[in-house]
């Protein structure tokens, strides 16, 4: 992956300008939200359940706080959550695969089950049931989607390296007395970065979507504000009944904006990556 | 000191494929001598890349040894040495680079792999790049997407010889590649053996160019040297039955062609069933009562250091089976 | 007697660079014609333009009839359709692609490949069918078993024996060869070599032998054609041509060629690479590698009979011999 061609990805395509867009605004937001929150978003006032207005402008919670400004402040947790369970993924997830695949042998087929089982376990009830018996914090959430999601990474990677261990630059490298260590580093690594990158930006959508999740089944941080706690307190609070709106489609309309704006970036490095390897192959 | 630059010395290769034993190589013994070419040709199947990789102790032995200046390479510091003094070019271009690796890095790599004093580094590289026919200036900067598979396998071959080898092993390194390249590239290893004094080895299928190129040749089937000698002897002359029949085939590409010919029937056989007695024997169109049960070793046949591994050559074997003719 | 096949002025061009540029063919029925040069010539995509296979990116133009067996009226290939090529392929002309043995579907047993070509131009039960496939793989010389096969059991000279058999399914009066046998053992390829002869005496069938390797069209071809940066260099008899090139880029293509029990040792090769389409040079365009040339070179020369029955596109043709030069540079040339 060049860096030309990245740069024309992402600022040729449209989805490359959207997704650049989304995750540029909600990182911004993500440092800033707090700054620039009109008000202290755990701040309750009598306004109970407010419709917008000029003071609120997406409204008021049913504690009477103000619904913009927990938006702005809630994307700080599913950034943070969304960008730390992906790299935790993407870590475990190369690790196994890399040795596994280079390896071979007894690690391979140890590693390989291992990965098998996380493969096949159902992430969403897994991550309900961990989530369940430790206590809910920022890191928990991070550890337990992290570690549901490794598996899907580490298939990837191990059938790549298996692959590049036989080609002949490889053997080549073998040839003139090249150790192992610097054969990972210098030609295995390499050559399946773009594809653990690719892979890993897809994870960053499916753990901001597992965050929003679990938040709103109440599994998250009790004392965090994230766009899936407010979607509980909405639900638990009867605003859906209640007609209020703005309190339940802006945290559900983030959600959707940022997962789509990450995945749509995945994607294009995806289908980048993939004729590449078959370059390579051919 | 021994003669040779380097032996093989009854070297077996196994792999285990579905439960049974492949016999990939199955005790060849070679000698390969300072600056001289030989090929090893034979069929897809035979085991000339085994050889080929067992030689680089790339490829782990089931018996036998392979040995440089006499020393048989055993242990760690032997195949450091090997890996000094032996080189190897793959056959296929496109896989044989890293492809996110700049030329420069790839041909210093071994240097430093070896450890080499970094001072000579670039002075070797240069020469290198330059002994190959490519310009450093233009190439060195440059990715393998940005060259041809004629320029791909310059920079394998500059590649090997920064660490100056005594020899280098050539994996089919031109079967790849384009008419007019390959006479290049071609080109390129023959005058390296005049400049520098390198041996090399060329595996091939293909005898005619074994026949330019060659000193001396080992013609393989199924795992074993079926016959050996000088390049001229074995292609004009051929002792063994199997390699007359790849001399026959060889499309003559003159006017009216080759004319009739009696064709080898048949396919290799599976390497986890080789026949009993002379491995030949299934397919040959000359064999008499003893093939099925003896196993011949390489005989001495045809002109003065030209050898088959066939029974028309022991005399006893003929006479006893009554058959008047030899071969 | 009309031909089988007659091309005139094919051209084939990728944007506005020109791939195939101007080429004439004729082949009559039951003859091989063999098609020679280096990758990138342009052969296969004269092979692939006959059949109009060629990807969408590619554009062919010029006039190709085919008079086959068993049709009552010329058929124009270069007028038709998408749909109206569909009855001419395989029917009439089929093609054993390059690189065949990996053209096979691996999920898909042999006979069930062999029995769908047959069903998308005959009708018939499904008895007829297998009957036929049987038969068609005895023409080439496999087993009945090997059609319950599937690909990656048979090995490579049994794949290509495959291709050839659904080459054949449907009877075609011409059979298009791209280099059928530059994966295989020099065994495997006399075997196959062997087979192609023998079909095409058997079965009268026309057959057109793409390949770089000259040895190989010696043996089987009538008339063989060089073609070097999309247009034809040289056409004649096989006999003729080899015994006496008339084109300055043929000698150099035989003069590289072993020919055992004759002289070792390398030829030096030709100097430089063969021109990018996009740029090629004025005239003739072999002449800036070309040792002989001269001032007439750099005007357009056109392919005409220069011997009888034997035509070539270089202005100094005919050759009655070749002059001597002096040694070219040996193998140690820098490449740009």
């Amino acid at each position: 992956m060049t860096a030309t061609r990245v740069r024309e990805l992402l600022l040729g395509t449209w989805r490359g300008r959207f997704g650049i867009a989304v995750i540029g605004l909600f990182t911004f937001l993500a440092i800033f939200g707090s700054l620039i929150a009109p008000y202290d978003p755990e701040a309750s006032s009598l306004d109970v359940l407010e419709a917008p207005s000029w003071d609120h402008w997406l409204g008021t919670t049913e504690s009477g706080a103000d619904v913009f400004s927990q938006v702005l402040v809630g994307t700080r947790v599913s950034m943070i959550v969304g960008f730390a369970a992906a790299v935790i993924s993407a870590l475990l997830g190369s690790i196994v695969g890399l040795a596994g695949g280079y390896f071979g042998g007894w690690t391979d087929r140890i590693l390989d089950s291992f990965e098998n089982w996380f493969l096949v376990l159902p992430t969403l009830p897994l991550m309900i049931v961990l989530a369940r018996i430790l206590n809910p914090s920022l890191i928990v959430l991070i550890a337990v989607i992290g570690l549901t999601s490794w598996a899907g990474t580490g298939r990837i990677v191990r059938a790549q390296v298996l692959t590049l261990r036989e080609r002949a630059f490889v053997e080549r490298a073998r040839a003139i007395g090249a150790g192992d260590t610097y054969i990972i580093k210098t030609h295995i690594l390499p050559n399946t970065l773009p594809l653990i990158f690719a892979n890993t930006v897809l994870i960053v959508a499916v753990a901001i979507l597992s965050e929003a999740a679990l938040s709103f089944l109440g599994l998250g941080d009790p004392t965090r504000i994230s766009w899936g706690t407010m979607l509980e307190n909405a639900f638990s609070s009867g605003a859906p009944s209640a007609g209020a709106w703005w309190y339940v489609i802006p945290p559900g309309l983030c959600i959707t904006v940022l997962v789509l704006g990450v995945a749509l970036i995945g994607f294009l490095f995806e289908e980048y990556v993939n004729p590449r390897l078959q370059e390579i192959a051919s | 000191m021994s003669e040779s630059l380097m032996e093989v010395r009854d070297v077996a290769v196994e792999f285990r494929v579905r439960g049974s034993t492949a016999r990939a190589l199955d005790g060849v013994s070679l000698e390969w001598r300072p600056g001289e070419i030989l090929g090893v040709v034979g069929e897809s199947g035979c085991g000339k890349s085994t050889l080929a990789r067992a030689m680089m102790a790339l490829q782990e032995t089931a018996r036998g040894e392979i040995a440089i200046d006499g020393a048989a390479v055993g242990d760690r510091g032997g195949r450091r040495e090997l890996r000094r003094r032996i080189q190897m070019i793959f056959q296929d271009p496109y896989q044989t680079l890293n492809p996110r690796q700049r030329v420069g890095a790839i041909v210093t790599e071994p240097l430093r792999v070896q450890a080499v004093d970094p001072s000579v580094h670039a002075e070797r590289v240069e020469r290198a790049m330059r002994d190959v026919g490519l310009d450093p200036d233009r190439h060195l900067d440059r990715y393998p997407h940005q060259l041809s598979g004629g320029q791909r396998q310059r920079v394998a071959i500059a590649a090997a010889l920064v660490l100056e080898p005594d020899g280098l092993i050539c994996d089919e390194p031109v079967s790849m590649l384009d008419a007019s390249v390959r006479a290049q590239i071609l080109n390129v290893l023959v005058a390296l053996q005049k400049q520098r004094g390198l041996a090399l080895i060329f595996i091939t299928h293909d005898l005619s160019l074994a026949w330019m190129l060659c000193d001396r040749i080992a013609v393989m089937y199924l795992g074993r040297i079926v016959e050996e000698g000088r390049a001229v002897d074995v292609i004009e002359r051929p002792q063994h039955p199997y390699t007359q029949a790849l001399v026959t085939a060889i499309p003559v590409p003159a006017a009216g062609g080759g004319g009739r010919r009696e064709l080898l029937k048949g396919e290799l056989p599976d390497p986890t069933a080789v026949p009993s007695g002379c491995r030949f024997h299934p397919r040959c169109p000359r064999r008499f009562e003893p093939c099925d049960s003896v196993d011949p070793g390489l005989l001495e046949a045809g002109a003065s250091g030209q050898r088959a591994a066939c029974l028309l050559h022991d005399p006893a074997a003929v006479a006893a089976s009554g058959r008047g003719r030899a071969a | 007697m009309s031909s089988l096949l007659e091309v005139e002025d094919l051209r084939v061009v990728h944007g506005d660079r020109p791939i195939v540029d101007g080429v004439d063919l004729r082949l009559d029925a039951g003859e091989a014609l063999g098609l020679a040069g280096e990758s990138g010539c342009g052969k296969t995509t004269t092979a692939l333009a006959l059949m109009k296979l060629l990807p969408a990116a590619l554009s062919q133009s010029g006039a190709i009839t085919l008079r086959p067996k068993g049709a009552e009226e010329p058929i124009n290939i270069g007028r038709r359709t998408e749909a109206g090529m569909r009855v001419v392929r395989w029917r009439h002309v089929s093609l054993v692609f390059q690189g065949a043995m990996n053209s096979l579907d691996p999920v898909k047993r042999i006979d069930d490949q062999i029995g769908e070509a047959i069903a998308l131009h005959a009708k018939g039960g499904a008895a007829a069918i297998a009957a036929r496939v049987e038969e068609l793989l005895d023409t080439v010389g496999l087993p009945a078993s090997v059609g319950r096969r599937y690909p990656h059991q048979l090995s490579g000279g049994q794949r290509q024996r495959v291709m050839i058999a659904l080459a054949l399914a449907c009877g075609p009066s011409l059979v298009i060869a791209d280099e059928p046998t530059t994966a295989l053992d020099v065994v495997m390829q006399a075997q196959v070599l062997q087979l192609l002869e023998r079909l095409r005496k058997e079965l009268g069938l026309a057959l057109i032998l793409i390949s770089h390797d000259m040895g190989v069209l010696a043996e089987t071809c009538d008339r063989i054609a060089v073609m070097y940066a999309g247009r034809i260099v040289e056409v004649g008899a096989v006999d003729a041509v080899f015994a006496a090139p008339q084109h300055p880029y043929t000698k150099r293509l035989l003069d590289s060629l072993p020919v055992i029990g004759g002289e070792r040792g390398l030829a030096a090769p030709i100097p430089g690479s063969p021109p990018d389409p996009g740029g090629p040079p004025p005239g003739c365009r072999f002449h800036p590698r070309c040792p002989y040339r001269a001032e007439r070179c750099v005007i357009d020369p056109a392919l005409r009979e220069v011997r009888p029955g034997q035509l070539s596109a270089c202005h100094y043709a005919p050759w009655d011999s070749w002059p001597e030069l002096t040694a070219p540079a040996a193998g140690g040339e820098v490449v740009s």
